[in-house]
Parts: C-alpha cells; sequence; structure tokens
C-alpha cells in the first residue's frame, strides 16, 4: 500500500460532507433525467413530465447552492478524490450561483412554454431531451472551475444546440445552422487552441491553480496574445460586434421555444466565460484586452441598435436587440470597477429574462398574424389586450425604461462610466438605449396598435393566423406573465437583486476566496 | 463487397469482435484498453454486420435501439457516482468491493469498471445510431 | 522535436484556414476537420515532447516518480478527438442535407434565413 502521508498531498482524505454535492447537482440531476428521457424516447407523454421534475429538482439545487455560497462564500469540489490541481474542480462563487438559478428558472418558464409549441415530431426526435441537455452545459459552464471542462461543457451545449436548431429539417432551419454551426465551431476551435496554449506556458488547467501560475508567469508577451485569443473565441460565442453574424442568420430560424432558450443561455454563457477568463487567468487584463472590451462593447451596442431598426422581421429584430444587450455586458467587463460588474450581472440576469420573454410573445404574435413579417401583422390589440400589454411592457423593459428591471443596470453603468470619464461609452450605451426604443417603439405601433395591414383602414383587418383558444392561450401566456412579473418586481423593488449583484461583483475583484475554496490552503 | 464468402465470415467475425471488445473493455482498468476503445470495437463489428446484412438485421441484433443503449451508458456512467456519495468521498472517486466468489477467491468490483461499462454503452449505442441512420439514408 | 512539430502544426494551419475560407461547404467541412487535428497536435506539442517511460506507476513504488511522460496532453487531445468526432459527423450530415434540400453546396447562395428583398415598411399606419 502506499504510504498515506504521501498520499494526503495528492488526495482527499478527510470525509467530504454531503453538503458539498449541492455544486454539482444543477448539472448533474439534468444530465441523470437526459439519460433517462433518452431512454425513453418511444413514451411521447413522459417527455415533458420528465424534464419538468429534472429542471424543477436542478432549481431547487441552485437553491440550495445559492444559499449555501451566500452564506459560506465560494464552494469547491474536486472530483474523483484528487486534491484540487490534480482533479478536475468544480468551484462556484455568488456569480455562478446567480447564473445558475436563472438558468434553470428561465429553462423551466420554456418548459411551461413548450407543450403549445413542439408538436409529436418534435418530442420524438428528442427536443426534451435536447432541452435537458442544453442545461447541462449551461449550468456545467457556469460551475466548472477548470478551463478544459469548460470547453467540454461548451461543447455539450453546442450540440445539443445544433439539434435544437434543426428541429423539424426545414429549408431555413438548415441553412441559419450551416452558419450558426461553422461560425461557433470556429469560436470554439479557438477556444481550444488558446486553452492548449496556455497550459503549455503554466502547466495547469484549473482556474485558481492558472490564477496563481500566470502571476509568477514571465512570458508575459505570450499571455497578452493569448487573452486577446481567448477574447476572440469568447466574442464569437457572446455573439459582439465584428463576430456576431451567425446570430440573427439563425436565431429566427427555429421553433419559437428553441430560439428563446438560446436567446436565453447561449449568449451569456459567453460572457459568464468573458467574465470567468478575465478575472483568475487574467485579472490585470493583460495588454490591451480591457479597451478592445470597451471599443468592442461600445460598437455591439450601437450596431446591434441600427440592426434592430433595420430589421423587418420581428425575430430577427430581436436578435440584433439581443445583440446589443451583449454589447452593454462587455461595457461593464471593460470599466470593471465594482460598480460596473454589478450593472453587467444585473443586466445578465435582466437579459435573460426578458430576451426570453420577448421571443415566447414573438411566437404568440406570430401565432396571431401568421406571420413575423412586421408588416403583415397588425392589430394585435384588438385581438387580445393582455397580448399587446406584455409587448408593451417587456419592451419598456429592453430599452431600459422604468418600470421596468432594464433601467437600473443601464443607470448604474452609465455612472460607472462617468466615473470612470468613458464618456464615449456613455454615449455609446444612451444612442443604443434610443435606437433600441426607436426599433421597439416603430414595432410595437406597427403590430400592436396599427388596425391591420399597410394602407387597410382600421376594423377591416382579418388576422391571417389562428384564433388561439383559451386553453392554448392561457399555457403560452403563463411564463410570460411570470417574466412580466419579475422584470416589473425588479424594477420597482431592484434592491435585492443590486445586493445579490454586488455580492457576485465583489467575488469577482476578489478572487482570493475562490482559490481558497479551490485550492484549500 | 456483397460476396458469398463475405456474408458467410461476417456474422462469425462479428461475434468475436464483440468478444473481444468485451475483452478490451475489461482489460482496460490496469492495462491499455477501456470501455472507449471496446466500444469502437463493437461499434466496428455493428458496422461489419451492417454491410454484410443489411441495417434491418443489426437493429434486430441488437434488440434494443442503439440511441436507448447511449442513454442506459450515460445513466450507468452517472450512477457510478452515486456510491460516492454514501461514502462519503466527492464525486465519481474510485470505491472497491471485494466479492468473494466462494473458493477463497475475489472480484474486484469497482466503481471506475461501472463507468467504463457506462462509456461503452455510450460508446457502442451512439455510433451505432449514428451508422445505421447513415447507411438507412443512401 | 519541438521545432518540427511547430512548423507542421503551421503548415496544418495554414491549410485549414485556406480550405475555410471557400465558399464550398464540403470544403469548410474539411477545413474543420483539418482545424481539429491541428489543434490536436498543438496541444501535443505545447505538452512537451519527450522520451520519458510512460506514465504507469508500479506497484511498489513509494515517493515521487521522476522523469515519467506527461499523460495531461494525451488525456485531452483523447476529449478533443472524440468531441471533433461528433461535431465531425454532425456537420458532415448538416452539410448533405443542406446540399440536398437547398441545391447548392455554395454559401453565398444559401440565403433562405436572410431577409427577402422586400418594400420597406412604411411609417403611417
Amino acid at each position: 500500500m502506499v504510504d498515506p502521508t504521501i498520499l494526503s498531498q495528492a488526495m482527499k482524505t478527510t470525509p467530504t460532507l454531503l453538503a458539498d454535492w449541492n455544486i454539482i447537482m444543477p448539472m448533474l440531476i439534468p444530465l441523470v433525467f437526459a439519460a433517462g428521457s433518452l431512454m425513453l424516447r418511444g413514451k411521447d407523454k413522459w417527455q415533458m413530465p420528465m424534464a419538468i421534475v429534472a429542471v424543477l429538482l436542478s432549481l431547487f439545487g441552485a437553491a440550495n447552492l445559492f444559499l449555501d455560497i451566500l452564506y459560506l462564500g465560494p464552494q469547491s469540489l474536486t472530483l474523483s478524490g484528487w486534491l484540487a490541481p490534480y482533479g478536475i474542480s468544480f468551484t462556484a462563487d455568488a456569480l455562478s450561483a446567480l447564473f445558475v438559478l436563472v438558468a434553470s428558472l428561465v429553462t423551466l418558464l420554456i418548459l411551461m412554454y413548450s407543450p403549445a409549441d413542439v408538436d409529436k415530431a418534435a418530442i420524438k426526435s428528442g427536443y426534451y431531451t435536447l432541452v435537458l441537455m442544453l442545461l447541462v452545459g449551461v449550468n456545467g459552464s457556469f460551475l466548472t472551475g477548470d478551463i478544459f471542462n469548460l470547453y467540454v461543457w461548451f461543447e455539450v451545449m453546442l450540440i445539443s444546440s445544433f439539434g435544437l436548431l434543426i428541429l423539424g429539417g426545414e429549408k431555413i432551419q438548415l441553412d441559419g445552422a450551416v452558419k450558426y454551426a461553422f461560425l461557433n465551431l470556429l469560436g470554439t476551435t479557438f477556444f481550444l487552441i488558446a486553452t492548449g496554449l496556455l497550459y503549455g506556458i503554466t502547466g495547469t488547467l484549473n482556474f485558481a491553480h492558472l490564477f496563481t501560475q500566470v502571476a509568477n508567469s514571465e512570458a508575459e508577451g505570450t499571455l497578452a496574445i493569448l487573452s486577446l485569443m481567448f477574447l476572440f473565441a469568447f466574442a464569437i460565442k457572446a455573439a459582439a460586434f465584428p463576430m456576431y453574424f451567425w446570430l440573427p442568420a439563425a436565431y429566427h430560424t427555429p421553433r419559437v421555444a428553441v430560439s428563446a432558450i438560446f436567446a436565453g443561455l447561449l449568449t451569456k454563457v459567453g460572457v459568464y466565460a468573458l467574465i470567468r477568463i478575465f478575472t483568475v487567468v487574467f485579472p490585470e487584463g493583460n495588454g490591451a484586452a480591457f479597451e478592445i472590451f470597451g471599443i468592442l462593447g461600445g460598437l455591439t451596442v450601437i450596431v446591434g441598435g441600427i440592426g434592430a431598426i433595420a430589421q423587418t422581421e420581428l425575430r430577427r429584430m430581436l436578435a440584433y436587440l439581443l445583440m446589443s444587450g451583449v454589447g452593454i455586458l462587455m461595457i461593464g467587463i471593460s470599466i470593471h470597477t465594482d460598480l460596473a460588474l454589478a450593472a453587467t450581472v444585473q443586466y445578465a440576469v435582466h437579459s435573460m429574462l426578458v430576451m426570453t420573454g420577448l421571443y415566447l410573445l414573438s411566437g404568440v404574435i406570430g401565432r396571431m398574424a401568421g406571420s413575423f413579417e412586421i408588416a403583415k401583422i397588425g392589430g394585435i390589440v384588438m385581438q387580445n389586450h393582455y397580448v399587446a400589454i406584455a409587448f408593451f411592457g417587456l419592451a419598456l423593459a429592453v430599452s431600459g425604461l422604468p418600470p421596468f428591471s432594464g433601467l437600473w443596470p443601464k443607470y448604474m453603468m452609465v455612472q460607472a462610466a462617468f466615473m470612470n470619464d468613458n464618456y464615449w461609452l456613455i454615449a455609446a450605451i444612451l444612442i443604443g438605449s434610443f435606437l433600441t426604443i426607436a426599433a421597439v417603439g416603430r414595432a410595437s405601433i406597427q403590430m400592436i396598435w396599427r388596425g391591420g395591414d399597410v394602407d387597410t383602414p382600421d376594423g377591416q383587418y382579418e388576422a391571417r393566423g389562428q384564433r388561439l383558444g383559451a386553453k392554448q392561450l392561457r399555457v403560452m401566456m403563463l411564463p410570460i406573465a411570470i417574466i412580466f412579473m419579475l422584470s416589473f418586481a425588479l424594477g420597482i423593488m431592484p434592491e435585492s437583486l443590486i445586493r445579490q449583484a454586488n455580492l457576485a461583483a465583489y467575488d469577482i475583484l476578489n478572487i482570493a476566496p475562490y482559490v481558497k475554496s479551490t485550492l484549500g490552503g | 463487397m456483397n460476396t458469398v464468402i463475405f456474408r458467410t465470415i461476417a456474422p462469425a467475425l462479428t461475434a468475436l469482435m464483440v468478444l473481444f471488445s468485451l475483452f478490451v473493455l475489461l482489460r482496460g482498468h490496469n492495462e491499455p484498453g477501456g470501455g472507449f476503445i471496446g466500444g469502437l470495437i463493437a461499434a466496428s463489428a455493428m458496422a461489419l454486420y451492417g454491410i454484410s446484412s443489411g441495417v434491418q438485421a443489426v437493429r434486430r441484433a441488437l434488440y434494443f435501439h442503439p440511441i436507448t443503449m447511449a442513454g442506459f451508458g450515460v445513466l450507468l456512467a452517472a450512477a457510478s457516482g452515486i456510491p460516492s456519495y454514501i461514502n462519503q468521498v466527492p464525486f465519481l472517486s474510485g470505491i472497491w468491493w471485494k466479492l468473494p466468489l466462494g473458493n477463497g477467491q475475489y472480484f474486484d468490483l469497482s466503481t471506475p469498471m461501472i463507468f467504463d461499462i457506462g462509456v461503452w454503452f455510450v460508446v457502442v449505442g451512439a455510433i451505432t445510431a449514428i451508422m445505421l441512420t447513415l447507411e438507412e439514408a443512401d | 522535436m519541438e521545432f518540427y512539430l511547430a512548423i507542421l502544426v503551421g503548415l496544418i494551419f495554414a491549410a485549414s484556414t485556406y480550405m475555410l475560407l471557400s465558399r464550398s461547404v464540403i470544403r469548410l467541412v474539411l477545413g474543420v476537420a483539418l482545424l481539429g487535428n491541428a489543434v490536436n497536435l498543438l496541444i501535443f506539442t505545447v505538452g512537451r515532447v519527450t522520451r520519458h517511460i510512460p506514465p504507469i506507476i508500479p506497484l511498489d513504488l513509494q515517493g515521487e516518480l521522476t522523469g515519467i511522460a506527461n499523460p495531461l496532453p494525451q488525456a485531452l487531445i483523447l476529449t478533443a478527438i472524440v468531441i471533433g468526432f461528433a461535431i465531425f459527423s454532425f456537420i458532415l450530415v448538416l452539410a448533405y442535407r443542406a446540399y440536398e434540400s437547398l441545391g447548392t453546396d455554395n454559401s453565398d447562395e444559401m440565403r433562405v434565413a436572410e431577409p427577402k428583398k422586400t418594400e420597406l415598411t412604411k411609417l403611417t399606419y
């Protein structure tokens, strides 16, 4: 047998508390249920309840983890009994926990909407399994403490998103999927290249260990180039300015529930990875990364706004609005003060909820009008008041107007930029917000308030779409109503979220507890 | 491709390859081998059988749908972490049980082996599913 | 050894970049496959190419084992190969299906998902 004192240098010899398992639960539970639903793939009736149970359980697990981290600080579990730099670690701080919580919530809302939108054929092709696997990838990315493991979760996420994107196999979907697949693959491959080179320089893959190794490394020039490679890779994932083309090319092609889950989760994982890499691996930004973040972010906000105005298709317009939101997050990372990072976290939560809500609502509107072309949609307010109110509210939220949740993070972001004398970033945020207001305002005038098609007098319009039954409408509107309420509540009572965001920002800027929870000591 | 010799020899070869894949799977714990390579060998056995006897024959021979096998593999691999929960060690830690065989010998059952069997199922299921779908599309 | 491997990695990267710049989707597929292999070789090279003994610890060994080869890059490459295989088979089928239903493998002509040239919406309503 091996000498126990030697063993204790590499392996964990103290018993693991069951509470330590909390950190992997949001990843493990959907994985087990996804495997189960894969095995029961003939039983269509079981798929939806299984997925709901899985997401409820992982939401519960995420809440548990969130409370743990709230009271005890960052948590870590290194798998297979090895000690930290040797085994694969899962480490979560307040940022990861908050994102996991919101991601699970968004998935639950989308599952609630799904029965109205997903047909039998899609369930047979494994819609619910793919959604669960997507959640596994997203939660895994948020929780992992190992850069190569992050790459693996990215690929889990990517492959499930491929599957969801082409579900149904229509022409338009294949066309969108080709662009989505190749550009995203390029992004993850660049991530892998940068990870390989980083391993070559530092000899480690563990985030916490990387933090110490990079600080001691003398290869500053190479590290600066690597930081830009990571920036490039994750900017593709997050759909930032020059690398965003895949997003508006693909997000309007799948069924609405799939667009909504993509809008809620995928780009935010890119942003999370940017925050994580640029806090633990390159805390000083190494080279000019933070300046580039600012430039890219500002341009993303403005280009997203201009793109949104230019679109004539509702879901393409939403895709550009989503992109514009990513720009604001990148501006927050660029400024990198506690106020800016708190605003970033808060805006990410807001954007996850509101963009999901808008995409789901676009499904309702598209069904009612029989088209997604803004010119062909009309008289929504005459058909259903609640849909009109929901669109109005979420439009206010996405443009950052009170009394909805978009106001406070934008306000905090502008304040943070002001305190840092970044006046052109303030201009970018304000111009972007103005363009967003113009785009959603025009859409709401044309779709909601206009009586009918262009040039038809009011009251003579007959919707081409289906009349939605009361029950179906209830299924579709319930998740949207929940998002509406949440956004409203976070708008008039922002303190609770601001407090969590401040905690997350504190964890981002003070990396020591994160490192300590992984490496011990 | 579809000569008499090939059609006659392929089923026997398939059986041999599946047996070999099980050997590689179980050998993999201490020596080169393991679930992934074993699964690949079994999947290529299925490919061989598919070329000689057709897709339907493979589906019949497998009995379970290949995707179901892959799902079972993921479940098994994930379940191999559950004994760690009871033993109060981190997820996926290696745990060993000695099962007495009666004649004074012991059989070493371990969680890494269960994990490896799970990997074997995932690889066989997933690759066979891809292959059968591609073969049916033609 | 690393020097020659580095040059090889560079060459493969160059070839795959050339392929990825093409408009033909099938060349894109090959370019992505080549890129994946270039990355695997890159990880292999940055993990230090050494002629050490294999990283298998003898049962009776006490203390540190020095001079063994680094097993980690190989584990990473194996993972990357498996993922690359899955993705390659996916995009191969995707490219084939796209060619079948869109009738072209020229990415410039794949414009079904792009906005059509329509009359701009009027501002009046």
